[in-house]
């Protein structure tokens, strides 16, 4: 009776691929079939794969996973948000869905999946829960009754040794905000990545304990039994007529709780009798919500920015001496140009003063003993040509200022007397 | 491990910083205040050569248009001819028993002007009674 098996189909979308499978359930498990994958641009023959699949097997559930990077575990609950309840006041919450008009009526969360696969190891020391989806790492750092903080990390293009450092950094901001450190670390890798192990176990210097699977086999599980998928799915807080994707989810629901009221009662831990409307489990379906202070205290906790502000406020008082610097190196400039001009100044008044003096003496020398023709006068040197009416009073005038100077002499035709004098001044 | 060279950075601002306090602040400061105590000396002793000339205006820049017609209310005669850059060679003529008139015009004439008289030199020519004096005056600034 291939018809009446429970059957889960998973389907995700990394990068511009679907991957899509599907699974016989039974009571010892899941069995996998062949997965198979669609180019981005052969949506539709996706989408009809999956309805095909629909139909072969009435007593479906099309499990999904989100990968978006924006949502975060929580404990408080967000009316306008889509969140996933994990378990007492722990919820994954999300700002919207996007399943892309893809058919999926169990939509989880790497965190869900993540606390799943791990919730009876946690015990009271601060377990680090890794998951690394699609190139993601989703941290969360967990104790058996609280999830206390979670991070997704992207770590596309990013060395094995780089992501192990963002987990360690990680781990240096939640000891920021928390003062303890992970006792132990559990691992959940959907990609064979033996190397990232390898660098994470050299880098961290801890011991970790990794569980490889691949996100069909988680889905399957999460889809497989009740318990775990009505506890965790991803479901839409937001208002029937708000958002397409919640509808298209209510009509999945509707279609599949249909199809789902015949199945025989023998298998007890499928998802036969799986209820999935709101009002089933009002209580359980707490829609979360990041205060404004929680927001904050994220932005301020995170190892990076706290390093990128530690770096910044390096810089205040680096850019103040700077600006202090250049401040007075300018005024220093202009006061010494200040200052040149007064020199300058003063001392072209003292050459002139000089020069005039040089000027009142040489004219008071010669008196009315000569008649000046020519003459340079400096403060250095004076040279004079004239016509001398009296020889001596002026050599003896001229020879009491300036001693060593040259005084000549030279008659003219017209009985007159040329006198020159060089001197140093 | 590279994570922990995270704080480097802020560490290495702070050293610089310290070090340009220290290598390049401080001593702009204290140049800053020496230069003040400078400029208020040498503008004392300016000022001290103003009162002593009894000139109540301080130097302006030189234009040639405004010198020569100051020029021209002392003597009966000025040229100015732009020569190259700053310099301009002046020529004026004074009578011969005025000559008193190029000293008193020379002892005074940098604190009217932003000028000097090149090489300190004046050329003197006596023509039909009259002295020609011919200097070439340069602008300070």
């Amino acid at each position: 009776m291939p018809n009446r098996q429970y059957v889960t189909i998973t389907h995700y979308k990394e990068r511009e691929f679907y991957f899509l499978n599907h699974a016989i359930q039974t009571e010892d498990g899941f069995i996998p079939k062949e997965m198979e994958q669609f180019h981005e641009s052969e949506k539709e023959k996706f989408i009809e794969r999956v309805r095909l699949l629909q139909s072969q097997y009435p007593h479906t559930q099309i499990a999904s996973i989100s990968l978006a990077t924006n949502q975060t575990v929580t404990d408080k609950e967000d009316k306008n948000k889509v969140s996933a309840k994990i378990f007492n006041n722990n919820f994954v919450v999300q700002d919207k869905m996007d399943i892309g008009n893809v058919p999926t009526t169990l939509y989880f969360s790497p965190f869900t999946i993540l606390y799943q696969e791990y919730k009876q190891k946690l015990d009271n020391k601060l377990t680090l829960l890794i998951g690394y989806f699609d190139r993601k790492l989703y941290m969360m750092f967990a104790t058996e009754d609280k999830i206390h903080q979670s991070w997704v990390i992207g770590t596309r293009g990013l060395s094995e040794k780089q992501i192990a450092i963002r987990v360690y950094k990680s781990m240096k901001a939640y000891y920021k905000i928390s003062y303890k450190f992970a006792d132990h670390i559990e691992m959940l890798l959907t990609d064979d990545s033996p190397k990232l192990l390898k660098v994470l176990r050299e880098e961290l210097s801890l011991t970790i304990l990794p569980t490889q699977n691949s996100i069909h086999n988680l889905l399957h599980h999460m889809a497989g039994e009740q318990s775990r998928a009505t506890s965790s799915y991803i479901r839409s807080s937001l208002s029937a007529g708000h958002t397409s994707i919640a509808n298209d989810l209510e009509n999945d629901y509707v279609s599949q709780k249909k199809s789902t009221v015949s199945v025989h009662a023998e298998t007890k831990h499928n998802l036969e009798n799986l209820k999935l409307t709101n009002s089933s489990t009002d209580a359980s379906s707490i829609r979360t919500d990041i205060s404004f202070f929680d927001k904050l205290k994220l932005l301020f906790s995170n190892k990076e920015s706290s390093s990128v502000r530690s770096t910044l406020l390096a810089f205040v008082p680096f850019l103040f001496i700077v600006g202090m610097g250049s401040y007075y190196t300018l005024e220093s400039k202009k006061e010494i140009q200040s200052m040149q001009v007064l020199e300058s100044q003063i001392y072209a008044q003292t050459n002139h003063a000089l020069l005039a003096s040089t000027t009142k003496d040489v004219f008071s020398s010669m008196g009315k003993s000569a008649e000046l023709k020519n003459a340079l006068i400096s403060n250095s040197k004076i040279k004079l040509k004239g016509i001398v009416w009296g020889i001596e009073p002026l050599r003896k005038s001229l020879a009491e200022r300036y001693p060593n100077g040259d005084f000549s002499i030279n008659p003219l035709e017209n009985f007159m007397t040329e006198f020159s004098f060089k001197s140093k001044v | 491990m590279s994570v922990k060279s995270s704080g480097l950075i802020p560490k290495l601002v702070f050293i610089g910083s310290l070090v340009l306090l220290f290598v390049w602040v401080v001593p702009k400061v204290f140049n800053h205040y020496q230069n003040i105590k400078s400029y208020d000396t040498k503008k004392s002793e300016l000022e001290e050569i103003y009162l002593k000339y009894n000139i109540l205006d301080k130097a302006k820049k030189f234009n040639l248009e405004v010198f020569k017609k100051e020029s021209e209310s002392i003597f009966s005669d000025v040229q100015v001819e732009p020569i190259e850059g700053n310099e301009y060679r002046v020529t004026l003529q004074v009578d011969k028993n005025k000559i008193q008139k190029i000293n008193s015009f020379i002892e005074s004439l940098s604190l009217h002007y932003l000028v000097k008289v090149k090489d300190s030199e004046l050329k003197f020519e006596e023509k039909n009674q009259v002295i020609e004096v011919q200097f070439i005056l340069e602008k300070l600034y």
